[in-house]
């Protein structure tokens, strides 16, 4: 009886997991549109001037203001930050640099939380070494 | 074998004996070559038809559009190239600053002219890249057949087709399901999920314009979850060249790291 059960509960999840996309497929174009339209108003004065960031600065400074100027370079937040990775490399960076740095298993970010770690840590530590000498 | 093609439908055409045969010593008539010439010329045709869809490079104009975790928004302009034997994604940028962009195996790298400026890890592979799937003709089922997904079952909702892909059992706490689905059989959108069901990313992709044989989708469109925002991402291309000749400096872009 209880295996009875459990294939009927165990079968309606699977149903339910896998008719939840119903749906899921449609894009909603009117956000779509309101999401895009000052980077679209921008773009096209990008694309008919051929300017650059540094060029558009010119032309319109507020437009490029609200433009990142590098942003392949600013895809890290600290929101994406791995504070166990980032333990690792503020607190013991040897064995942090096997744990994550070169560990295939870790992502971008947890490498890069690493290496702020470790950062911060010799910046840290030089300026308590500087401290100490004076 | 083209030089006896050659002359064996030379011999055929204007009733020549190049190859210095009689009936004596081949006993085989002159129209039995010409046969001969007409078969192995179909064949070479055969193959250079064949040649002539491998697919190998593809370039093209890009722009994406998205708002950065920052707040800012980010536009980039510039133009891809990427070729299946280097499996090098190099991006040629022109907005926001004329920089260059090499994706290869797990480093992205930023040059300033001839200058490695940055570079940084990556965890996502240019086999699944829209460039690589499109020219291997994969972009249908976005790879995933060749993969470590397997296909669980397949549905026909309203005017799709939507698969529902598994990851392996060893990599089912990593990878969660992959849901896709195609319309026109041209893949339409796909639906990313994590290992707890929770929905990560959805990518469109649309507007597909057929060049040189292949359907490659001129607008992609990219809705990231994080912390229970919605985070969007457009991507457009025009003037895409396929099997491009020259220009060996950007699809294979040499450098000295």
């Amino acid at each position: 009886m209880k295996k009875a059960i459990f294939t009927f509960f165990a079968a309606a999840l699977s149903f339910n997991v896998a008719f939840a996309n119903v749906g899921e497929f449609e894009l909603n174009e009117e956000k779509l549109m309101a999401e895009f339209a000052d980077l679209d108003a921008i773009d096209a004065l990008v694309e008919e001037g051929n300017f650059t960031l540094a060029q558009l600065s010119d032309e319109n400074p507020v437009m490029a203001a609200s433009l990142s100027d590098n942003p392949l370079m600013q895809n890290f937040s600290i929101d994406d930050m791995d504070w166990g990775s980032f333990a690792w490399g503020f607190c013991c960076w040897p064995i942090g640099f096997f744990v994550v740095a070169i560990n295939k298993k870790k992502d971008s970010d947890q490498k890069l939380s690493f290496w702020i770690g470790m950062g911060v840590s010799v910046v840290l530590g030089a300026i308590g070494s500087i401290g100490g000498a004076l | 074998v083209l030089y006896l093609v050659q002359l064996a439908a030379l011999e055929a055409r204007f009733n020549l004996n190049f190859l210095n045969k009689t009936e004596a010593t081949n006993g085989l008539p002159l129209f039995f070559y010409s046969k001969i010439a007409f078969v192995l010329l179909g064949l070479l045709l055969l193959q250079m038809h064949a040649s002539a869809q491998s697919y190998h490079r593809i370039s093209g104009d890009f722009t994406q559009k998205y708002k950065s975790t920052d707040g800012k928004q980010v536009l980039i302009k510039g133009r891809f190239y990427f070729d299946v034997k280097y499996k090098k994604a190099v991006y040629d940028i022109t907005f926001p600053e004329s920089q260059i962009w090499v994706f290869e195996d797990t480093v992205q790298r930023i040059f300033k002219g001839d200058t490695l400026f940055a570079s940084m890890p990556m965890t996502f592979s240019n086999e699944f890249s829209i460039f690589h799937l499109s020219l291997t003709q994969r972009l249908d089922n976005y790879g995933l057949q060749e993969s470590v997904f397997h296909l669980e079952k397949t549905e026909v909702q309203n005017d799709m087709v939507v698969s529902y892909w598994k990851p392996q059992q060893a990599l089912s706490k990593q990878v969660g399901r992959v849901v896709l689905s195609k319309k026109n059989k041209q893949l339409y959108g796909v639906l990313f999920y994590d290992p707890a069901e929770v929905l990560i990313r959805k990518q469109f992709f649309r507007n597909y314009s057929h060049v040189m044989g292949i359907n490659f989708p001129m607008e992609v469109i990219d809705i990231f979850y994080r912390n229970g925002n919605e985070v969007y991402q457009k991507t457009e291309y025009k003037n895409i060249i396929i099997n491009e000749p020259g220009k060996d400096n950007r699809y294979r872009f040499r450098y000295a790291v």
